[in-house]
């Protein structure tokens, strides 16, 4: 159920790509759609003040891993000419 | 040449890659008791990953190097959602309207950073011409 939630988040962003201009396109190459269907996904198991804790709790954490894909994206841009 | 023509390989790859990343996520929010550190693995940049190893097989280096530079400015975006995510449940403590607010911050945010790129690019293909 998770697997096809996170695959069809992402499949969905890809065929909006496909579907936009260069530049709305560009912007959904990045859309953050593993988070999402993370956070969705968080919904499925926690309610009320609990769900809002867990999910703050994965967002401090996605922050972290956001930063690390910056640095990943902008080291692969570089890399892969080389 | 990689086009952007619908190709069921590359919608495969990408279905691939978001399900196991949100199902590596779940497991791991289950055996490991740190929420937080899970949320790294909710940060994994599935869509561009299978976009830079699409254009790099089907295109060529250039266009993968492209996309991963476009998509740095994407990820800039995607930072000051989760940001907003943060602020907007400590602050609105309203789960779904957090939500909302932060894909509309996600997407100006993008916005405003692809076409700070996009000028970035243009003077150094403009110096690279001059030279």
């Amino acid at each position: 159920m998770r697997f096809l939630l996170g695959g069809s988040v992402v499949v969905a962003s890809t065929l909006i790509i496909k579907n936009s201009g260069d530049s709305f396109g560009g912007i959904f190459a990045a859309f953050p759609a593993v988070y999402l269907a993370a956070i969705i996904s968080l919904s499925m198991d926690y309610k009320g003040s609990y769900l809002l804790l867990v999910s703050e709790q994965l967002s401090k954490g996605a922050l972290v891993g956001m930063v690390a894909d910056i640095c990943s994206a902008l080291a692969a841009s570089y890399m892969i000419l080389r | 040449m990689y086009t952007n023509k619908f190709d069921f390989r590359d919608l495969g790859l990408r279905l691939v890659f978001g399900g196991a990343s949100v199902s590596i996520c779940f497991i791991m929010l289950q055996i490991i008791p740190s929420k937080s550190f899970v949320g790294i693995f909710a940060a994994f940049p599935a869509v561009m990953i299978a976009s830079v190893v699409m254009a790099g097989h089907f295109g060529n280096s250039e266009q993968a190097s492209d996309i991963a530079l476009g998509a740095s400015a994407g990820m800039l975006g995607c930072t000051f959602c989760v940001l907003t995510v943060n602020f907007c449940m400590e602050h609105l403590e309203s789960w779904g309207l957090s939500l909302v607010v932060a894909l509309s911050i996600w997407f100006f945010s993008s916005y405003a950073a692809s076409q700070l790129i996009h000028v970035f690019l243009e003077k150094i293909k403009g110096k690279r011409q001059q030279k």
